[in-house]
């Protein structure tokens, strides 16, 4: 149903579940105009961002099949006055829908349905391609204009991004270093309790954009989730914690309009289960870690940033030797993907945006 | 004749939680269920369909009772955020 009442027919898109060892296919999901809507938002911000323009907002669908992705990709192809653009996108872009299918599968053939269950991406019968028609919450958002000329320092630091991002081509982000000091203190707080809980905060930051530097995030500050209810692998914002942000935010964006909530960083204050590995000893780094993206946080972030192709994440954990570990998400291609970031002195942050240091950005910084 | 002049209108301001999106309603009928009014602002801006919602009237810092009438529980002007019921892990 749209939101007049009338219903929608289905966009003629889906995902088909087998069995493997089965031809027959065991479940098809439809997939909805709702469901591409971060797919549809990245879009519009990349030809924005890249190209300057206002894209389309009607978008035309195909799926390729063979090659390494052996779910098919889905591509939409888009189009800003005379400029189009193919934008390609595996699997992982539509796992709301593929966790809806599973759920399905898993219902109706329990016993069935191990690993082996396999999806692709299918059009209705007959069809090559399929329009369709992007509802979107919001245009992208305004980019706040900033000089870099001045802060050496964030060139360099913007420069290695780009070397570090150079083949997703993804946007520069950069964490203003006491957010980033105090982001790790808030998402590790929960550790030093008689029993440990995950404990975090929403990361605030601009989207910006330089005329000789393109655009990029600075990542200025974190809100803690004050009155969160937390236990050891879970943390849920209270609507008393959202009562306080809502509050907060506003008070912070009447002084900085272009401050927003940008994503989330959070602690999993508890160590991988069981021994480090055989190898351990003769591994440079340990990959068994706790800092993670988990499914929960996925969906957390789908819901609490939706159609924000800007977002970002950091979970702090531990790996199996018992060392520190952070690893921080960056949307791309219809999905929080690991990448990095650079971290740059308060001063040069507070100098890019024409400002001193505020209060909280000394109290971030203060041991 | 806009919402702020029709002092008997009922209406509300809704956003998200992060204040992205912000916008005033002023189609629904005040006997809907809270439940009906969420998931038609959910569809209408095309929202994930696998998270569950909840209205937050903002001044109290509360959810509404979804099972209960919007009108029963809200002034007219009220200011509410769409909040997912969804938790890191």
């Amino acid at each position: 149903m749209s939101a007049t009442g009338h219903p929608q027919p289905p966009l003629g898109l889906a995902l088909e579940f087998s069995v493997a060892e089965r031809s027959a296919i065991v479940h098809r999901e439809e997939v909805s105009r709702a469901d591409l809507g971060d797919l549809f938002a990245e879009i519009v911000w990349a030809m924005h961002t890249t190209h300057g323009r206002r894209c389309n907002h009607l978008f035309t669908l195909a799926v390729r099949s063979g090659g390494l992705a052996a779910c098919g990709t889905l591509v939409v192809i888009a189009t800003a006055g005379r400029l189009r653009q193919e934008f390609e996108f595996e699997i992982e872009a539509l796992a709301p829908v593929v966790a809806r299918g599973m759920q399905r599968v898993r219902a109706s053939e329990p016993h069935d349905t191990g690993p082996e269950v396999r999806c692709r991406i299918v059009l209705a019968s007959g069809r090559e391609r399929v329009d369709a028609e992007g509802l979107l919450a919001s245009g992208p958002p305004e980019l706040r204009v900033v000089d870099t000329t001045r802060t050496k320092a964030v060139r360099e630091a913007l420069a290695a991004c780009r070397a570090a991002e150079q083949e997703s081509a993804a946007m520069p982000v950069l964490f203003r270093a006491g957010a980033r000091e105090f982001a790790e203190r808030c998402s590790r707080a929960g550790q030093d309790l008689p029993e440990p809980v995950e404990t975090g905060g929403l990361l605030l930051g601009h989207l910006l954009r330089c005329p000789s530097e393109g655009v990029f995030l600075l990542i200025e500050d974190v809100l803690p989730a004050a009155d969160a209810a937390a236990t050891k692998y879970s943390l849920e914002y209270s609507p008393a914690t959202w009562q306080r942000i809502g509050a907060v935010l506003r008070a912070r964006r009447a002084l900085s309009p272009s401050l927003r909530p940008i994503g989330q960083a959070h602690g999993h204050n508890f160590r991988p289960e069981g021994p480090p590995c055989a190898e351990c000893a003769r591994r440079a780094a340990c990959t068994t870690s706790t800092a993670f993206l988990s499914a929960s946080d996925r969906q957390w972030c789908r819901a609490v940033f939706p159609q924000s192709p800007f977002q970002v994440g950091l979970v702090f954990g531990w790996n199996a030797r018992g060392e520190r570990d952070a690893a921080f998400y960056g949307w791309h291609r219809g999905s929080l993907r690991l990448r990095g970031y650079e971290v740059i002195p308060d001063e040069d942050a507070a100098e890019l945006l024409g400002a001193r240091p505020t209060t909280t950005q000394q109290r971030t910084t203060s041991p | 004749m806009t919402t702020a002049e029709a002092p008997n209108k009922f209406w509300f301001r809704i956003s998200d939680v992060t204040g992205t999106f912000s916008r005033e309603a002023d189609s629904y009928d005040p006997r809907m269920s809270v439940a009906a009014v969420g998931a038609d602002l959910t569809r209408d801006i095309a929202w994930a369909k696998s998270t569950p919602w909840a209205l937050r009237d903002d001044s109290r810092g509360e959810y509404l009772d979804e099972a209960r009438p919007i009108g029963e529980q809200i002034t007219p002007g009220a200011d509410l955020v769409l909040t997912p019921r969804t938790h890191l892990g």
